[in-house]
């Protein structure tokens, strides 16, 4: 939502609160702050939440909406929402559809990095040079508190002569001269490691040797030289590429790809906005210098922020939808001889690479989306995506998250963690090559797809699975035989019914391995009653 | 900016602070005439800064860039120095502002621009009553015992002054607020809970008269209404609502003052439409309670509704909504 301003005064102020009406009518009755918001700028006495402090998600929406509005000229709102069903136009050969959203709608640019702060994640910022990465990320770091200066002297420019030395610190020369144990030696560590932000710009021009270093800081929060370790607070990282393949000078090491969190590519820059280039340079000031102070998120702010994300409800429709999208992907038939082994993981660390199997043939290329992928979702990226889906609703103003905002927030998350299997037979069919290249309409493909799926599958109100599983959770404690010998004899139907339906796909493979976990539980607790009866 | 003897500290505080102020005043000043402005920091500024920050640097710089802010987006919107100046904002810098600022030295930006946006909220419903909010918050503000209780008070003040849709939220401040200061804004301790006796005043403890029409709110837009059409009115979740057939308005009213509300979003769940506090038949004979009135002009209304104290009617060739409740007989 823009501030209401005359077209001069573009890059003036805060949108005003409610930034999304819907979210404040939820919150009614904490409404104190609407009397001291308007024309001059919001004072911050709210709106409240219910322990009396700001309402952070619509803090995060006012950065959101003055980042947008004039800072990032970025005027794409490729995360969709809609109240009501959007007018669709279709152009070109390809009649590609363009919808136009009826909700509040935004720039995955600039959403994505900013629910990487609240989360305090990883980030990585792709695309070609002057496109902006550097600014936005230095932009939320001033968003998080610290001052343009602090700001840009924790920027880490990545360059192939970097050392480990220059990204952590320096052993002090008298120390190491006068020590006689390495316990003594003492070290000046960088600064940056301290920060809250942290900013790695071009990430793939730094060596490979140095990228090792900055694995242990990033997935582990410390640093280590000479037997000396720095503990790091949290932080949310900002990592930057101009290369979306994570080339460069140097080939970026597997595990730190790993540990990204989110991907966001920066879009070109439209034509149509070039007087708001000129604009800025006429103005000649840069956004870094002009973030009101209505936006910048205190330390204890930073992390009553994260804290209200983690609380965001995701309700058991949703979860059931998820476990049946991310077990469409690890299932790999022809990679082993016994079910528990049939993965993608037991291909990759045989080393074999995966199209040297046979093709299973025959399967449903629609339906089998296993098979457009190299990989499954580690537990890494399933807890990034329930982080991230949560941090969305958060930021709408929803106390729990729905539908759509699994369904626009995954592409981001799985970006890197979905490796695609281009020689899959789903590419070549009608215009789906250009999938190839498409990431995020890819993975929202895929998330539609299993989604389609489950669908016709009624798992909604037909799992028996979940039934039996949701059954075993309550305990055995006090169970009859009988009862036990019932539940097994659901477990083999279940199974029977898998076995009769013939081809396996992705989702059945967690079927079967869930069923036969249940089995054996009730198998020995059966033995265990019958000893001692 | 010519040196003023009571300045001295906004006027370091400008030289500290000097490419920030510049680089604001190009971004944000376009259109502000550079020597009306300054004349504003010099007449203005200069000296409330000068007494409210004393020699205390730190505090002179936040005032400073605070009041810097605030004054120069009013220029820019007309509402200091334009052709339509806010007689509320002008009431709230040279006279609210002096003893709040000296009140309470934290959280400079967030108290003026508190006043300055109430001020100017209330002053959309009229100059008078923001004018008595500010002199209320003048003589009671400095009472509180800090910034948060002011903000509770001014939200009550706010509701007496008129704003009727704070009356949730002003309920629940009022509460919280100290005795001394609840008696002082509304001449008691605890407020009546009797819905049926929402259109008399907290004090007021007569007997409740007939009902009457106690306002009419909306109005064609084309006359500065919000409605296309004659609106209908409902009841859902215990609320009032009047819509036409673009938007919805939530319906306020009490003893202080009726408005209308956009709402974002309809509401859902109808209420059921009847109710044994209420009837209204074609003839106009209306019932609240046990009290019955004949009231000839709302005979043969499009719909009328009823909650927590409050009925509403429209009219089929009428754009506005009439509220009805039982005022105080007095």
């Amino acid at each position: 939502m823009s501030s209401k301003t005359t077209p001069s005064s573009k890059h003036q102020q805060v949108s005003q609160a409610p930034t999304n009406p819907r979210a404040a009518e939820r919150r009614r009755g904490f409404d104190v702050a609407e009397l001291y918001s308007g024309p001059l700028g919001d004072a911050v006495v709210s709106p409240t939440d219910a322990t009396g402090g700001v309402a952070l998600d619509e803090k995060l929406r006012q950065a959101y909406f003055w980042i947008v509005n004039h800072a990032i000229i970025s005027p794409f709102y490729d995360i969709e929402y809609n109240a009501e069903p959007p007018k669709v136009f279709r152009f070109g050969d390809s009649k590609v559809e363009v919808t136009l959203p009826t909700s509040q709608s935004y720039s995955s640019y600039v959403l994505m990095p900013l629910l990487n702060l609240a989360v305090r994640r990883r980030c990585l910022l792709v695309g070609g040079p002057g496109r902006g990465k550097t600014v936005i990320a230095t932009l939320l770091g001033i968003i998080a508190g610290y001052d343009l200066g602090e700001v840009k002297q924790g920027i880490q420019h990545g360059q192939p002569q970097m050392t480990i030395a220059d990204l952590l610190g320096n052993p002090l020369p008298s120390t190491m001269i006068n020590a006689e144990r390495m316990e003594d030696i003492k070290i000046a560590w960088r600064k940056w490691l301290g920060m809250r932000v942290k900013i790695i710009d071009e990430y793939n021009r730094i060596p490979t040797r140095t990228q090792s270093a900055l694995l242990t800081v990033m997935a582990d929060n410390y640093a280590e030289i000479y037997d000396q370790i720095y503990e790091c607070p949290p932080a949310a990282w900002y990592l930057t590429a101009n290369d979306d393949a994570g080339g460069g000078t140097y080939q970026v090491i597997e595990a730190l790809r790993d540990r990204i969190d989110v991907v966001v590519k920066a879009l070109h820059f439209n034509t149509r906005f070039l007087d708001e280039l000129l604009t800025r340079i006429e103005e000649g000031v840069a956004p870094e210098d002009m973030v009101p102070p209505e936006i910048v998120f205190t330390q204890a702010e930073l992390n009553r922020l994260e804290k209200e994300v983690r609380a965001v409800r995701v309700p058991l429709a949703l979860r059931r939808r998820l476990q049946f999208f991310a077990s469409e992907f690890e299932f790999f038939e022809a990679g082993g001889r016994q079910l528990e082994y049939m993965t993608k993981d037991t291909v990759k660390v045989a080393g074999v690479p995966l199209n040297s199997f046979a093709d299973a043939g025959g399967k449903d290329t629609q339906l089998d989306l296993n098979a457009q992928t190299q990989n499954g979702l580690s537990v890494r990226a399933l807890m990034t995506m329930l982080v991230f889906v949560k941090a969305a609703a958060y930021f709408r103003g929803a106390e729990e998250v729905e539908f759509e905002d699994v369904r626009q927030v995954l592409p981001f998350v799985l970006h890197d963690k979905l490796a695609q299997n281009r020689d899959a037979p789903f590419f070549d069919q009608g215009d789906n090559g250009s999938l190839r290249a498409d990431q995020v309409s890819w993975i929202r493909g895929l998330f539609d797809a299993a989604c389609q799926t489950y669908d016709r599958l009624a798992r909604d109100t037909d799992d028996n699975i979940a039934t039996l599983l949701e059954q075993l959770e309550t305990g055995l404690d006090g169970l009859e035989l009988r009862e036990v010998e019932k539940r097994l004899d659901a477990i083999e139907r279940e199974l029977r019914s898998i076995e009769a339906g013939g081809k396996l796909y992705g989702h059945m493979f967690d079927d079967i391995l869930a069923l036969k976990y249940m089995h054996q539980r009730y198998t020995n607790y059966r033995v265990w009653l019958r000893s001692r009866a | 900016m010519s040196s003023a003897p009571d300045s001295a500290a906004f006027h370091a505080a400008v030289a500290a602070r000097r490419d920030y102020l510049n680089a604001l005043f190009r971004r944000e000043g376009r259109g502000v005439q550079p020597e009306v402005f300054m004349a504003y920091l010099r007449d203005v500024v200069g000296p409330l800064v000068g007494l409210t920050a004393g020699a205390d640097s730190a505090r002179a710089e936040e005032l400073t860039t605070a009041l810097y802010r605030l004054t120069l987006r009013a220029h820019r919107q007309g509402l200091i120095g334009g052709d339509a100046p806010s007689a509320a904002l002008r009431h709230a810098l040279t006279r609210t502002l002096p003893p709040l600022l000296s009140a309470f030295p934290d959280r400079p930006r967030d108290l003026s621009l508190a006043v300055c946006n109430g001020a100017l909220r209330l002053e959309r419903l009229d100059t008078a009553r923001a004018l008595a909010w500010l002199t209320a918050l003048e003589s009671l503000g400095p009472s509180c015992t800090d910034l948060d209780t002011l903000f509770s008070l001014g939200l009550v003040l706010a509701w007496r002054e008129g704003a009727a849709e704070y009356r949730p939220a002003a309920h629940a401040r009022f509460a919280e607020l100290p005795p001394l200061l609840r008696r002082a804004a509304l001449g008691v301790e605890t407020l009546p809970n009797d819905p049926a006796r929402r259109f008399a005043a907290p004090m007021d403890d007569a007997p409740l008269g007939p009902p009457a029409v106690v306002a009419r709110l909306g109005g064609f837009v084309g006359f500065g209404g919000p409605f296309r059409d004659p609106p209908l009115v409902v009841a859902a979740e215990g609320r009032l609502f009047a819509f036409d057939s673009h938007s919805t308005t939530e319906i306020f009213a009490d003893a202080f003052g009726a408005a209308l509300r956009q709402v974002a979003e309809p509401p859902h769940d109808q209420d059921a439409p009847h109710s044994a506090s209420f009837s209204l038949a074609d003839d106009g004979v209306l019932r609240i309670g046990d009290a019955e009135t004949q009231l000839a002009p709302l005979a043969a209304s499009s719909s009328s509704a009823w909650a927590d104290g409050v009925a509403a009617v429209t009219l089929p060739h009428s754009h506005f909504v009439f509220v009805v409740g039982r005022s105080g007989a007095a």
